[in-house]
């Protein structure tokens, strides 16, 4: 009878060793495997990541030479762009013939938010400011148009929007001149 | 009455149940065992877990993240750059298609042009209506005029023919190939 009530207490006490202490833990293991398993595959990517990284960084060091051209023709600083742009300006005129005579306007313009359609995929805006200045030179067709060229050879990204003149008789044409760069 | 002097066999205990208690002590054992042997085992695997945590911020060391910054900030300079180096245009060319499609006795006065919609108006004057016809067809010829048009054509006092050019301009005149 005794042997009996044993066998009846071990069952109990096997049962409850298991359901609350074997399970429990057992479960905690188990998460643990899995949480190693995810940080296992997370240090496998991110090391993968940085040395594809590091790879098109050595790449790239090859093409520094085309790469250094990006930083003057898309400044980073509007402000001293438009500076520049201004000084550069008088600068090309006077070398080429024209009279800067007057400089009538400038504005930065900041790139418009993009409308988003529901359900698309949000588009990455893009930085790029526009920056416009507008003047008036005056001087000859072909110190116009030597002018026009020391533009597109600058380092800057430079687009004509705008050129109207008018001579009037014998004088020296008048040149109303709008033009565009970029920066950040 | 009979009296018994050889004692009577206790009832005796089936052997199942002795090989069931057996059977039971070697599972409360083990199941004790195993307790201790998951905690061991998740001692072990908190280490390894920490360990890896610790490599991988390890791995996204600050050297990495700036030469990640600084790649994803060219790599946006450049897809920013891209449309602008293939949208530019090369204005000059503007001048040569002037000084190729112009009549040696056609003088402009007035120019006008708007390069963001490819519009050029020239106002102008010639000796006679020959000339001006003349001008139209070298105009009309051009690959790179479209919607040419002629306008506001009268005499001056001097006796000149005063008229208007207006037309759009093939985009293809101002690639860096022209």
């Amino acid at each position: 009878m005794s042997k009996l009530i044993f066998i009846f207490l071990g069952i109990v006490a096997i049962l409850a060793i298991g359901f609350f202490l074997v399970w429990p833990e057992y479960q905690k293991f188990e998460s643990l495997k899995v949480d190693i398993e995810n940080n296992e595959l997370d240090l496998r990517q991110v090391e993968d990541y940085f040395t594809k990284l590091e790879r098109t960084a050595k790449d790239l060091e090859e093409y520094q030479n085309q790469l250094s051209k990006i930083d003057p023709a898309l400044p980073d600083n509007s402000s001293s762009t438009v500076i520049s742009l201004i000084n550069f300006i008088q600068k090309a005129s006077s070398q080429n013939g024209l009279n800067l005579k007057k400089l009538k306007s400038f504005s930065i313009i900041s790139p418009k938010l993009p409308t988003q359609t529901a359900g698309a995929p949000a588009q990455p805006q893009s930085k790029v400011k526009d920056i416009l200045v507008d003047f008036k030179v005056s001087g000859s067709y072909f110190a116009l148009k030597n002018f026009i060229q020391t533009l597109e050879n600058s380092a800057k990204i430079i687009e004509v929007e705008n050129l109207s003149f008018s001579v009037e008789k014998e004088e020296t044409p008048s040149i109303d001149l709008k033009i565009k760069t970029f920066s950040y | 009455m009979v009296i018994e002097i050889i004692p009577k066999k206790g009832a005796k205990i089936p052997s199942w149940q002795s090989y069931l208690l057996y059977f039971i002590i070697v599972l409360l054992l083990s199941s004790i065992l195993g307790y201790f042997g998951l905690r061991y085992f998740i001692k072990k695997s908190d280490q390894k877990l920490k360990d890896l945590t610790a490599e991988v911020e390890k791995a996204k060391s600050p050297e990495r993240k700036l030469l990640k910054e600084g790649l994803e900030s060219l790599s946006a300079k450049i897809d920013d750059f891209a449309p602008l180096l293939l949208g530019h245009q090369k204005s000059s060319n503007f001048f040569n298609f002037l000084e190729e499609n112009t009549h040696p006795k056609v003088f402009f006065t007035k120019l006008d042009f708007d390069a963001k919609a490819n519009h050029l108006g020239l106002s102008g004057q010639t000796d006679d209506f020959l000339t001006l016809g003349q001008q139209l067809l070298i105009f009309r010829k051009s690959e790179f005029v479209q919607n040419l048009k002629l306008s506001e054509v009268k005499i001056s006092k001097e006796g000149k023919v005063e008229f208007t050019f207006d037309f759009s301009l093939n985009p293809k005149l101002f690639n860096f190939s022209q």
